[in-house]
């Protein structure tokens, strides 16, 4: 009897969508993340958002500096030393021609746009779907409102811009092979802005065993980027790499800092951890679990990079671009929170591959990563404010999201054999690749 | 040329999916009452805005029921009250408990109503297989947003009779056998909030089956009022007199939806309240009001009229739709 009912519940949850886990693992971090940080606050008062110390004045600060030192630039011929590749001068040339009160709100809806078009727009053309999914606007709409977006536009930041440029790149190097010369100028634009997007290069392989044509790519897309960092000559260059590593040396142990490096001084410095010799001896080294995450990072890249290689992939690869955008992440220095503006467009256009259910596979397996990778994911979407302590940080989610994303990897291909097509059970927008 | 772009243009924002048409309208209330007002403030500062009038303690109308519902339950004495009495049965199982602990159950009440309101239902009802782009979009921004955060902040249990009545429509026409069981829970809806008694429209099979129809109106509606008077008449004369007054102070709120506060509250804006004819309409408000209401009658009776004439089966969203506009204006909403 009791195995009857038990064999019964088994089954109706196993047969449930995978949206069910999907939207379970939202509820969930709604639920403690922003549902007990504003209605249950000790003070029995509802709890306005109280990431104020994060704000600076003037709002757009990081806008309002960039063009600043572009308008020093073209006033005066001398480049100011900035965080940013020396490109981003030239890029924010025509908003030295505006008031600042302007500039920013054209920017603002530069962001907003390239949001709508990265998020909705190119995962759809790129996975080749006819409408808009659920799952598409639930990671549309719940980034829409996050605070990754929030502290972009509150900073005056252009990653979601960078980002754009970077995916326009990926859908027409794939579906426009005729025009790939503009792929290449989309994604040099892209790295010029950001640097980080240089990870996004194996992202613009089309057919991963032709591994003589990649390289050449690798190498001549390498060459011409390096070159336009020089574009002002070395001088500029090495006054922002200094500002880089001075900004990177003050900014480490924040808990808005995305990388590694940031996220184990962070943890060793943390009140709860016991006064252990072998604490103590980390905090002295704190290169070696900086290193064992880089590692970390490295085999899941490389293990998910081996599996496009074996299986000879064609087309676009979610798995290696999810990889990707984690590196993209955590393996710089200075990685702050507004990054996460990008997760939403780069969840929308991999996750719906990744997650599906396939006739052979192990359902309880897909449906356990599928609710860990939305706890995972919608974690990131709130302030760090609004979560305890030992969860502040965004890193571990985004290490989880790899680590599905590797297993699932893994699991797919040794399932490929006998893979049959996808069931109605999945998140319903993927393309087979 | 010009005729052939404006004819291109035309055609393909002719078979552009109503979704983008859907989007864009949320994309424009998004910039003008999320993006202008947060980060477009003349103070060059980010603004996170008091947007409620919240009250301390936190959860004030379900701590209040609650204290109501134990002063019943513990000295059998009937507080005044401004809810219909069966809210004092329906809050006493939260009289055992502490008062955070009741608070932090009801908002997952709400919370788990609001789930099903808004996404299981209508799914079951409407008969389709998978959630919807457009269903995902009413739901998320549903969940974040001002209505649902008002609600929690005042511990409100509108979800939760919207959530009884919209259990009583799905199993009224999806299971014809289990009627009893919509009655009950519509009666419940309707003793927790009174205007779920609207609803009873939406509990129509057959619109041409006239007599079944004004029998079951009829039965429910004396069911429904003789559970008014479950505590004696004392009470609800009580209760009349404490809405009233509530209602001689909610006219003007900003966050009141019923039409005698619009009409009070647009007439009373500042450049619009100079002209003679807003002056003379302010000494007469009860015209505006009338035609407002009048507005909603007419829409009201078209519907209704065309699900008649269209002899209309089994469930009718339009009629629906309509009804949940009718009760957002009542008096005191």
């Amino acid at each position: 009897m009791i195995d009857n009912i038990y064999q019964r519940i088994k089954e109706y949850l196993l047969k449930l969508p995978l949206m069910t886990w999907v939207l379970l693992g939202f509820f969930i971090t709604f639920f403690y993340f922003f549902i007990v940080t504003l209605f249950l606050d000790p003070s029995q008062y509802m709890k306005y958002f109280p990431y104020n110390i994060l704000v600076n004045s003037p709002i757009g600060s990081d806008f309002r500096s960039i063009v600043f030192s572009s308008s020093t630039w073209i006033h005066s011929g001398a480049v100011p030393p900035t965080l940013y590749p020396p490109i981003t001068l030239m890029f924010f040339v025509p908003f030295t021609f505006l008031n600042d009160g302007t500039g920013y709100t054209v920017l603002t809806l530069i962001i907003l746009i390239c949001y709508v078009w990265s998020t909705l727009i190119l995962p759809r053309w790129i996975n080749k779907q006819k409408g808009i999914s659920a799952f598409a606007m639930l990671i549309f709409i719940t980034g829409l409102v996050s605070y990754g977006l929030q502290l972009e536009l509150e900073r005056g930041q252009w990653n979601v811009v960078a980002f754009t440029f970077c995916l326009t790149a990926i859908y027409i190097f794939h579906d426009h092979p005729h025009r790939r010369w503009l792929a290449y100028l989309l994604f040099s634009i892209s790295v010029q802005l950001k640097l980080y997007p240089a990870i996004f290069v194996f992202a613009l392989i089309e057919n991963w065993s032709d591994w003589k044509n990649n390289i050449r790519r690798f190498v001549g897309l390498g060459i011409v980027n390096v070159l336009a960092l020089f574009i002002f000559g070395s001088g500029p260059l090495v006054r922002t790499v200094g500002s880089v590593v001075e900004t990177a040396a003050t900014h480490v142990g924040l808990p808005f800092n995305l990388s590694v490096s940031s996220f184990v001084m962070y943890i060793l410095s943390m009140g709860f951890l016991p006064h252990a010799p072998i604490i103590v001896w980390l905090q002295v080294n704190g290169w070696l679990p900086q290193l064992f995450l880089f590692a970390f990072f490295a085999v899941c890249f490389l293990m998910i990079l081996g599996q496009a290689y074996k299986n000879g992939s064609k087309g676009f690869n979610p798995w290696v671009f999810m990889a990707c955008s984690i590196g993209a992440f955590i393996i710089p220095a200075i990685s702050f929170d507004y990054k996460l503006a990008t997760f939403p467009s780069s969840i929308a256009l991999s996750i719906p591959a990744i997650l599906t259910f396939k006739e052979s596979g192990n359902k309880f397996l897909m449906i356990l990563l599928t609710f860990l990778f939305s706890v995972a994911y919608s974690s990131t979407l709130y302030p760090y404010m609004y979560k305890p302590e030992w969860l502040q940080y965004n890193l571990p989610a985004l290490l989880l999201i790899l680590t599905i994303c590797t297993i699932l990897c893994c699991v797919r291909s040794e399932k490929s054999a006998d893979a049959s097509p996808i069931s109605k059970s999945n998140l319903g927008m993927g393309r087979e690749t | 040329m010009i005729d052939n772009i404006y004819q291109r243009i035309k055609d393909y924002l002719l078979k552009l999916p109503l979704m983008t048409w859907v989007l864009l309208g949320f994309f424009i209330t998004f910039l003008a009452f999320f993006i202008v007002p947060i980060f477009f403030d003349s103070s060059l500062r980010m603004q996170f805005n008091h947007y409620l009038p919240a009250t301390l303690p936190i959860g004030n109308d379900f701590r209040v029921s609650v204290a109501f519902s134990s002063t019943w339950f513990h000295s059998a004495v009937v507080p005044e009250i401004v809810y219909p009495a069966f809210t004092l049965i329906f809050f006493s199982p939260f009289t055992l408990l502490d008062g955070e602990v009741g608070y932090k159950i009801f908002i997952l009440i709400i919370l788990l109503c609001y789930v099903l309101m808004t996404l299981t239902l209508p799914q079951r009802i409407n008969k389709q297989k998978n959630i919807s782009a457009l269903s995902m979009l009413i739901f998320i921004t549903g969940l974040v947003s001002y209505g649902m955060q008002f609600e929690i902040e005042r511990g409100q249990f509108n979800v939760i009779a919207f959530t009884f009545c919209l259990v009583a429509v799905y199993i009224f026409h999806n299971h014809p056998k289990r009627r009893w069981l919509a009655y009950l829970f519509f009666t419940i809806s309707v003793q927790l909030k009174l205007y779920p008694a609207i609803f009873v429209f939406a509990l129509i099979e057959d619109w041409s089956d006239w007599k079944g129809n004004i029998k079951r109106i009829v039965g429910l509606g004396i069911l429904n009022f003789a559970a008014l008077f479950i505590f004696g008449v004392d009470l609800i004369q009580t209760a009349i007199r404490t809405i009233d007054k509530i209602q001689a102070n909610l006219p003007g709120r900003v966050y009141s939806l019923s039409i005698l506060s619009f009409s009070m509250r647009i007439l009373s804006i500042g450049f619009l309240s100079r002209m003679p004819v807003f002056m003379w309409l302010q000494a007469n408000s009860w015209l505006l009001q009338s035609f407002l209401f009048a507005f909603i009658v007419v829409c009201f009776l078209i519907i209704l009229w065309q699900a008649y004439k269209k002899n209309s089966k089994s469930f009718n969203p339009s009629v629906f739709f309509c009804l949940y506009y009718w009760s957002l204006y009542y008096p005191w909403s």
